[in-house]
């Protein structure tokens, strides 16, 4: 085995560990609040745990991916729902409810595209288009700063723009995606030091300097 | 021989009654939606899809005049009309089952389902100007079409709506004329029969229910 393989390897072992502690820390995020911005990023974690775990194993030897007609492959069907899922959450977040199943059925015609023809062309309009309106997402997780939708965005906006995962460059990137995703949605690492709500800051620093201010006059 | 020259005259007047009749009715209909919409100064979204769904029958009733029975009328221009895939007949039947479907989500106030019907035959529309693909048209034709009329006739006696109860009567007559394909006195007869239906439902005389379902936003 390449080093280069090796170091692929380690790369997707690594990813498959963080995926699985966001996946747990965020189902005992979603068992306090009971919010269903939880669910989403469970769901779309499972997706892109299951893309890693794919990619593994292709690394490995052990090819667990299929094509379906013309080119369509299991590790298609799984990117296509990984920017079909913020598609559907930023209508979640605008409460479109009309347009719920635009993404859905978009997402179903451009499947049959692959299918049936292995029109990629069509596939990487698509994923750019998604690109365009996650950055839309990327600036609502800014303004409003909630690290984990601004870090889904992110890892979407990345993903889109580099679909190809066989190249060490792109490898490399997807991993620090996921570091990111990582960061924001569990550590909360991007909400302690980027996303710092300064008035809360401020509220907390006044209490603390009134409460000294009190002992020493004490 | 005594059989055809009456299929022959049956057919045209059907025809020429189709492209007068129904573009007159749906005119009605469209008149009472703005009428309305001046007196209370809100849209009836109900009465909107209805029109619409009419307005697609008279485009097909006007063209369908026009490339059979007109003087204007080859046999290419018939077979281009027909043809199934997206040919103007099927492009205009899907476009009004798809607007049957929406009718019956709007009664039932099913939000996010409002609008699925036109994305998924507007993703069909264009699926096939990018690949020539229409395999799925007929099929989801007769599958709206049956879906439709088993939905408006429950939604309409659920609720008690005339406007749901008038559309599943005209997609039941409308419908039965697709299906019965090789009995054309039948077909002639059920012709007439919705012809004079929708100018007996423009004029506002099908009532069978007292109360209007009106969703207005």
């Amino acid at each position: 085995m390449s080093e280069q393989i090796e170091f692929f390897i380690a790369i997707q072992i690594i990813s498959i560990f963080l995926l699985i502690l966001i996946e747990r820390s965020v189902l005992k995020k979603w068992k306090k609040n009971r919010n269903n911005l939880e669910i989403f990023v469970f769901f779309f974690t499972i997706v892109i745990l299951m893309g890693t775990i794919i990619r593994l194993f292709n690394l490995i030897g052990l090819s667990i991916d299929f094509t379906i007609g013309g080119g369509l492959t299991l590790y298609f069907i799984l990117v296509l729902i990984t920017i079909t899922f913020p598609l559907d959450f930023i209508l979640y977040l605008k409460q479109l409810k009309r347009f719920y199943l635009l993404p859905m059925i978009s997402s179903l015609y451009i499947g049959l595209a692959i299918y049936l023809y292995n029109l990629i062309s069509i596939f990487i309009l698509y994923a750019i288009i998604c690109v365009i309106i996650n950055l839309d997402l990327a600036y609502k997780g800014w303004k409003n700063r909630n690290g984990m939708v601004f870090m889904i965005s992110i890892y979407v906006i990345i993903n889109g723009l580099f679909p190809n995962k066989g190249s060490l460059f792109v490898s490399i990137i997807t991993f620090f995606s996921i570091i990111l995703l990582y960061c924001g949605s569990t550590s909360g690492f991007i909400d302690k030091y980027f996303f710092v709500d300064k008035e809360e800051k401020q509220r907390l620093q006044n209490i603390w300097i009134s409460k000294i201010l009190i002992e020493e006059k004490a | 021989m005594e059989e055809e020259v009456l299929l022959d005259i049956l057919k045209f007047y059907s025809e020429v009654f189709s492209a007068v009749f129904i573009p007159l009715a749906t005119f009605i209909l469209g008149w009472k939606l703005f009428k309305e919409r001046k007196s209370t100064g809100r849209w009836n979204y109900i009465r909107i899809i209805i029109f619409n769904t009419f307005l697609c029958f008279a485009f097909l009733s006007i063209i369908e005049y026009f490339v059979t029975v007109s003087p204007i009328a080859t046999p290419s221009l018939k077979d281009a009309f027909y043809q199934e895939n997206f040919g103007g007949y099927y492009f205009f039947i899907g476009l009004m089952v798809s607007l049957g479907l929406i009718l019956i989500f709007y009664i039932n106030k099913w939000e996010v389902l409002y609008f699925a019907p036109l994305y998924f035959f507007g993703g069909m529309c264009v699926f096939y100007l990018f690949t020539g693909f229409y395999e799925w048209l007929d099929m989801y034709i007769k599958l709206v079409g049956i879906i439709n009329i088993v939905f408006l006739y429950f939604t309409a006696f659920r609720v008690k709506d005339n406007g749901a109860l008038g559309v599943a009567v005209f997609f039941s007559l409308a419908f039965s004329v697709i299906i019965i394909e090789e009995m054309p006195f039948v077909i002639r007869i059920i012709m007439f029969s919705y012809i004079g239906f929708i100018i007996f439902f423009s004029l506002g005389y099908f009532k069978p229910f007292n109360q209007e379902v009106m969703k207005n936003e």
